[in-house]
């Protein structure tokens, strides 16, 4: 790989006089250059042969309806809901970095922010896919929202799957106006750079006429501000009501109290896990080494370890409080997960999510790139089956075992598993290649530079921000 | 009843004779049979329509055979009205309503279904002139208004496409599509010339019938051609039964139960519940009157080879090898009569066995028990014996009986109407003999499929050929008709007239629903075509019954009834012979330990598709089989023991080899089962039978494996030699809707832990002591409490069910009856595989205990229609919603298939459709445009106050809602209430326990607020508070405290 990116064009990027503009040219000639590496050509060529399966599979299911997938009784909801819970999940650490570490003034999440949120959002789209396609009905997903219409139709508000809609959407919304918010400075960027016309028309018409005065910079800042305000609760609030899917209903290992603190957990330990996923490959073949630096990874896997202590811990309190609650039904559920038919996908799960990231404990291991790239892929392949688990084994052995079952998927199920991927792929190198992969502007905010005329902060900082590249 | 009088007086055909005065009418309308309507027939009328449709219009098409019977079969599904005798039919439509018919209403008609020579009166529904639904005649003694689920398919048998709709000519290796009208100018000639040899080499195999109509013809023809013989052969048909009688009384007699009057009841291999068993709805019906805890309760006891539905119910049952019940048997003899000491004219006692099974210490013990409560119970007790044992347990079992004083109370004799006949086995392999001999000339099939049907050493198949013609009438162009030089298409007992007897004689007037969709005819109109009299079946059955049915009101009322008043047989009572001490053989006499190759081998007609005759319809193939829940399939069903012993593994292949014939099929563990006992189910691995069954020449490919030809002469019903071993032979998974037995450890130690909790048991002590022992459990839950406000008031009515576990026999009638109402599709073997069958109503089956002694539970569960139901709640787009009666409803255009209520449902009564299941395995919907008239003959089995449900959209049970509405509508016409009883659900109909009842909870006075007050009442899952409408009766066993 080493030469893919030795044909990088910004190894050797061009020296300015100040720091700044090395950071500019690093992050905006990625997306100036008339052709991207080679590598980019490849796995969007991948991408889009993922996606092309991805909605040749969607198309199949709704030419024949859903019976092509495994999904069956009792378990009515398998894969693509695995799949939209794993997807939602993803999308929890871009706006944790976004959000919540820039209400505290983590200035170490500017390297990585711009990316994580475009995975959010992203992961939101593929996650968006599920429910409308997994329905009985994949033409009428309308039903569910609240339209007035002639049928005098109106969604059932009791519904948790309505909550959904709500607070999926919100989180889209907010997500993608954060995002852009954010990015109108680097577009303003990449519009003064401009050598074409349609360049300068593009990206001067999303820039928004942004011109960079104190004015400009302090609405900026205010309206940034209240967006993460905003953002941080749905940080906690999305995965809650995803989980509440599953916590108000009444099936044995569905219907606990813990979901919602464990969802969102779950959700940020993978969408960490998912970020180093991208960040590795990024700064090696974008060139982004000296931004994205190790020191960053290493706080991602420190988070990582954090949290996969957490799903660990609520993984043990759903088997204590299944005892506990002196309840046969849900002791069972429990046990059978370990033990049952689909012991072998709990234990997967056990050991991508609790043992692997353990090893983050040694420092060699979490400052290891390729460490923290086959650690961030087993957490992924760990959260998708938390999600798995959680439906499947409680579906298929509830109440009466009369309706007991076992589900067996499909190659359609796996098609639109993998394809998904497919979708998140061919958008994620799209924005690399065209939109500011790294927020310039912030990043330039916390470099020493910036700080210059206050000794003591540059002195604090010195050691952290990206320097001469 | 006094609605039914009033409405469905039987319309009769006078065909072609002049117009006479009708008595219900008085004017100047002539009747037509044809069940759509009477038809206005005034001359101006008539020749209106002759003027109008005499000449078909010359347009080449119009000719054409395939619009021809579409127009004919459209006219029937719209009500239209035949004219003229049957077979110059022209079907017109009304230019005027006819008197009391309402166009969209429902009528029914009084007929009867005969299997082995055994009739039940049935009562069909017709909608606008097509029979859509099958229902227990009140009136008839043997259904009491019951029926089983091979009744509740029958009607899909009409409209079966498949079905055969020609003759067929065949020879030299071409089959030629004939005609009635041909066959009938080769029958004139061919017959003609065998009048004149006095018919030799005219032979007839015909399926048994009770007939009497049949049965004069086929006196009239054995005069006709004296050098003919008739032979009758059923696979099921058993030797025994008449072998003992003859063995014990000296004389043939058939033997009625009364389980009414039965305290104690004990069958030896007897499934006295079975559909295969004559009088079995009567005897479900009069045994659960027996189980009721507050009342007299009676005692069962079961000694049998594999579980039969009499062993679920029964208090005390014990699972031995079929060849040693005679041992029992003799044993029961040689005991009672050590007690009872009958006079020395009936003979000795048997003398006690040396059999092994007698000294196992479970077996010595029951047995002694059991004597010692017959005994006690002197008139009022039962003792059967099954038809696959031999004769001597059956003469034992006569013994006892009447040593009991059971004769003229629980049981009674009846001269054997073919007490001249010889077996059926015998007969057909005299017959088979003479077709190698080249002594037949002409062979005669009356229905049957005698080809498939005939065990491995009878090569019946290739002897048909041997004959210079042979003819088969069926309703199907079965593996017979295909060997046959003719193929004579039969009519469905719905779309002829006959006459029928049940098995204590009372005879029935077959009326047909429907002109034969596919023009077929009847046996009684072949026979009558051969010996040369007028067919016309009405007019021969009629003149059969002149004797007894003297004028035209009384075979109106004989034809509406379902019954003819006082046909029984006349009751007799014999006396004993004495008998000599049976022969024992070593195996009989031997031990529980067999080795492989020396296993025993049962055969038994399948509760679903019996012979094979029912493969076609798919409602039977995924039924599931009541104890293995078995669809689309057969298995050999071993015992755990054997299994693990011979390493066949539960739901994996194995080969079964007797008599150095093999064949490969799913071995199924089965508790209850004894060890070294194979039991194997006939009726599967159809060649010929059709699109669902199986059927080589479409290469539809069979539907499970026909064991037919592993069955011999020699161990007809029971075998010995078998041995069982694995076989690489890859199998699809299993088509089960339960798992099998053989379920990982967690899984096997939850159910055992929650079964108690959902199937509620108690014994009859345990009831005397705590009447409400449902609720004394050992985890105790928290208050109920709930989010919601109850969202309706329930003003008005209040629809609840109670089931009534101590009443269910398993018999799975009521799945079927649920399907045919609720016109509920059929998935077909891979999608019931994987868990997405559609059935709204599925009958769970409990076992507890050791796997040799397990204990077994049926539990019907509908959609247990929550008051605070779970699934509303999670609905997204109010698809399902509560209505202010109580009832959980399926919006199903409102539905997009989220699934989440299915999820939430803890019953998981919930059906998806995953495809469009009508279309993709029926073919068609009632909404799906089409020329196709056989595909327009499928869809007339709808029903059509039932939604046909499309693709994508969540359905269950509703209560039968559109019955509920159709009472409410007919109420609120005559301004009346509803009475209690009024509205039945299709379940209910159909239950021969009454063990299902359905009604209004709001009216204090209704049956089911009274069982739903019973002290044994619980909710299924009542602790999650969801408030289920349904109720479960807690079972009550009454065990013998001697066996405890």
């Amino acid at each position: 790989m080493a030469a893919i990116s030795d044909v990088n064009p910004f190894v050797n990027a061009p020296a300015g006089d100040s720091a700044f503009a090395r950071i500019t040219d690093n992050v905006s000639r990625i997306a100036e250059v008339e052709r991207p590496p080679r590598a980019w050509y490849i796995a969007f060529a991948c991408a889009l042969a993922i996606l092309s399966i991805f909605l040749g599979s969607i198309g199949w299911v709704v030419w024949n309806g859903i019976g092509v997938w495994g999904t069956t009784m009792p378990a009515a909801w398998a894969f693509p809901i695995v799949n939209f819970v794993f997807w939602i999940g993803i999308g929890h650490a871009g706006t944790l970095i976004s959000a919540i570490l820039f209400l505290f003034r983590q200035t170490w999440r500017t390297a990585i922010n711009r990316f994580a949120e475009a995975m959010t959002i992203f992961a939101v789209m593929c996650a968006g896919v599920f429910p409308g396609i997994h329905i009985g009905r994949p033409w009428l997903p309308y039903y569910m929202l609240p339209i007035p219409n002639q049928m005098d139709m109106w969604p059932q508000f009791r519904s948790p799957l309505e909550w959904d809609i709500f607070a999926v959407s919100t989180y889209a919304t907010i997500s993608i106006v954060f995002w852009y918010m954010g990015m109108i400075p680097d577009f303003a960027t990449f519009r003064d750079r401009a050598t074409t016309f349609w360049r300068r028309l593009c990206y001067g018409v999303v820039a928004m006429g942004w011109r960079g005065s104190s004015r400009q910079w302090h609405r900026y800042e205010r309206a940034y501000l209240i967006l993460a305000a905003l953002a941080t609760p749905l940080v906690l609030s999305v995965h809650s009501v995803v989980s509440f899917d599953f916590a108000t209903s009444q099936l044995p290992g569905w219907h606990t109290t813990i979901f919602p603190p464990y969802f969102v957990a779950g959700a940020i330990f993978g969408g960490f896990g998912m970020v180093v996923m991208l960040a590795v490959p990024a700064r090696q073949f974008f060139g982004l080494k000296r931004i994205i630096q190790i020191k960053h990874l290493e706080v991602m896997n420190k988070v990582l370890i954090a949290t996969s202590l957490l799903v660990g811990y609520s993984y043990m309190m759903e088997f204590f409080v299944a005892w506990y609650s002196g309840n046969k039904y849900e002791a069972f559920t429990f046990v059978n997960r370990a033990f049952g038919q689909y012991a072998w996908s709990y234990w997967t799960m056990i050991a991508c999510n609790v043992l692997f990231p353990q090893l983050h404990w040694f420092k060699a291991v979490r400052t290891n790139p390729v460490a923290t790239l086959i650690i961030g892929m087993f957490i992924n392949v760990g959260m998708w089956f938390e999600r798995f688990v959680i439906i499947c084994t409680s579906l298929t052995r509830d109440f009466l075992p009369s309706s007991w079952g076992y589900f067996i998927p499909t190659k359609i199920d796996f098609m639109t598993l993998g394809g998904s991927f497919g979708l998140f792929f061919t958008l994620f190198l799209l924005f690399c290649r065209y939109l500011p992969m790294v927020a310039m502007a912030e990043v330039k905010a916390f470099h020493p530079s910036a700080h210059a005329h206050e000794p003591d902060h540059h002195v604090e900082h010195a050691g952290q921000a990206p320097v001469g590249i | 009843m006094s609605s039914l009088k009033k409405r469905t007086l039987p319309t009769l055909g006078a065909q072609a004779e002049a117009p006479a005065p009708a008595p219900t009418h008085g004017s100047g309308r002539p009747r037509f049979w044809r069940s759509f309507a009477e038809l206005q027939n005034r001359p101006e009328f008539r020749s209106l329509l002759e003027r109008e449709f005499a000449a078909p219009p010359p347009d080449g098409k119009a000719s054409d055979p395939e619009r021809r019977r579409f127009m004919q079969l459209m006219g029937a599904s719209l009500g239209l009205a035949g004219v003229g005798c049957w077979h110059e039919d022209k079907i017109l439509p009304l230019s005027r309503r006819p008197e009391e018919t309402i166009p969209g209403t429902t009528k029914q008609f009084a007929t009867a279904m005969e299997l082995d020579g055994v009739a039940v009166g049935l009562r069909a529904t017709s909608y606008d002139g097509r029979p859509i639904k099958i229902d227990g005649n009140p009136l008839h003694p043997e259904s009491r208004g019951a029926a089983n689920a091979y009744h509740q398919a029958s009607v899909l048998g009409v409209y079966d496409p498949d079905r055969s709709d020609k003759p067929w000519k065949r020879g030299g290796g071409a089959a030629a599509a004939s005609s009635w009208d041909a066959f009938t100018a080769f029958a004139n000639d061919h017959f003609g010339k065998l009048r004149g040899s006095a018919g030799s080499g005219l032979r007839v195999l015909a399926e048994r019938s009770s007939s009497p109509t049949l049965a004069a013809l086929k006196q009239r023809f054995l005069q006709v051609y004296p050098q003919a013989r008739w032979v009758t052969y059923e696979p099921a048909a058993s030797d025994g039964t008449r072998a003992g009688s003859v063995l014990a009384f000296g004389k043939a007699y058939r033997t009625l139960l009364d389980t009414t009057r039965a305290r104690v009841i004990l069958t030896l291999d007897a499934d006295i519940f079975a559909s295969e068993f004559p009088g079995h709805l009567a005897h479900a019906r009069g045994v659960a009157k027996n189980r009721e805890p507050d009342g007299d309760m009676s005692r069962i006891y079961a000694i049998e080879p594999h579980y039969s539905l009499v062993g679920g119910l029964a208090d005390h049952r014990i699972g031995v090898r079929a060849e040693h019940i005679k041992a029992i048997a003799a044993a029961l003899d040689a005991k009672i009569s050590d007690i009872a000491k009958p006079d020395p004219s009936v003979g000795p006692a048997q003398p006690l066995p040396k059999a092994e099974i007698l000294a196992e210490a479970h077996v010595a013990k029951f047995v002694d028990a059991v004597v010692k409560d017959l005994v006690a119970n002197v008139g009022r007790s039962l003792v059967v014996a099954g038809p696959a044992q031999p004769a001597e347990v059956h003469a034992a079992v006569h013994r006892v009986n009447a040593m009991l004083g059971n004769v003229g109370k629980t049981i009674r004799f009846v001269d054997d109407p073919e007490a001249g006949a010889g077996s059926d086995l015998a007969g057909l392999k005299q017959l088979t003999d003479e077709l190698m001999r080249d002594r037949v000339d002409t062979l005669v099939m009356l229905g049957g499929n005698p080809a498939y049907t005939a065990p491995g050493d009878i090569a019946f198949g290739d002897a048909i050929a041997r004959a210079k013609t042979s003819i088969h009438l069926s309703l199907y162009d079965d593996e017979t008709s295909q060997r046959s030089s003719w193929h004579l298409n039969a009519a469905h007992y719905l779309e002829s007239w006959g006459d029928v007897r049940a098995f204590d004689g009372t005879i029935t007037i077959q009326q047909p629903l429907i002109a034969p969709i596919y023009g077929g005819r009847s046996s009684i109109e072949l026979v009558a075509l051969l010996v040369g009299v007028p067919d016309k079946a009405l007019d021969l059955v009629k003149q059969t019954h002149r004797a007894t049915i003297q004028d035209e009101r009384a075979f109106r009322r004989a034809v509406h009834d379902g019954v003819v008043a006082n046909s029984a047989y006349v009751p007799v009572l014999p006396t004993l012979a004495p008998m000599k001490p049976f022969a024992f053989s070593e195996r009989e006499l031997g031990g529980k330990k067999l080795g492989n190759g020396q296993l025993e081998v049962t055969y038994g007609p399948c509760p679903k598709v019996y012979d094979g005759r029912f493969a076609n319809l798919g409602w039977l193939q995924e039924l599931p089989d009541p104890f293995t829940k078995l669809t689309w399939d057969n298995a050999a069903l071993i015992a755990p023991a054997t299994g693990e012993e011979l390493g066949v593994a539960d739901g994996e292949a194995c080969t079964v080899t007797v008599g150095g014939k093999s064949v490969t099929l799913p071995a199924l563990w089965v508790p209850g089962k004894p060890e070294g006992s194979i039991h194997l189910t006939l009726g599967y691995g159809r060649k010929a039978a059709g699109q669902v069954g199986g059927d080589t020449k479409s290469e539809v490919d069979s539907v499970g494996v026909n064991v037919y030809a592993l069955r011999s002469s020699g161990g007809y019903h029971i075998a010995g030699g078998g041995s069982i071993a694995r076989s690489d032979t890859d199998l699809p998974r299993l088509s089960t809707t339960n798992d099998f037995y053989n379920i990982d450890k967690i899984g096997h130690d939850g159910q055992e832990e929650r079964t108690s909790e959902l199937v509620r048991e108690a014994t009859l002590a345990e009831y005397k002591k705590d009447p409400r022992f449902v609720d004394s459990r050992e985890d105790p839950h928290p208050p109920l409490l709930s989010l919601w406000v109850p969202p309706v008031s329930y003003e008005g009515h209040r629809w609840g069910m109670a089931i009534d576990l101590n009443k269910c026999v398993g018999c799975s009638a009521c799945v079927t009856a649920c399907q045919a109402e609720n016109n509920i599709p059929v998935v077909g073997k891979k999608n019931v595989a994987i868990g997405r069958e559609m059935l709204w109503l599925r009958v769970d089956r409990y076992y507890q205990g050791e796997p040799e002694n397990a204990k077994v539970t049926f539990q019907p569960i509908p959609c247990q229609q929550c008051e605070n139901a779970p699934c509303e709640q999670v609905c997204p787009v109010g698809a399902t919603m509560h209505s202010h009666e109580g009832l959980n409803e399926m919006v199903y255009n409102r539905c997009i298939g989220t699934r989440y209520c299915s999820n939430n449902c803890p019953y998981k009564v919930r059906r998806f459709n995953f495809f469009n299941y009508n279309l993709d395995t029926i073919g068609i919907t009632p909404y799906t445009p089409t020329d196709d008239p056989k595909m327009k003959v499928k869809s007339m089995v709808y029903n059509p106050d039932v939604t046909v449900r499309s693709r994508g959209v969540m359905e269950k049970c509703t209560f039968c809602v559109q019955r509920i509405q159709n009472a409410k509508i007919k109420a609120k016409n005559a301004k009346q209430g509803i009475p209690d009883g009024t509205i039945r659900t299709a379940c209910q109909d159909t239950c021969p326990a009454d063990a299902i009842v359905f009604g209004d909870l709001n009216d204090q006075s209704s049956r089911v607020a009274a069982l739903h007050n019973l002290p044994r009442a619980y909710e299924l899952l009542g602790e999650m508070n969801n408030r289920p409408r349904v109720r479960y009766l807690g079972r009550v066993r009454n065990p013998n405290p001697e066996l405890g």
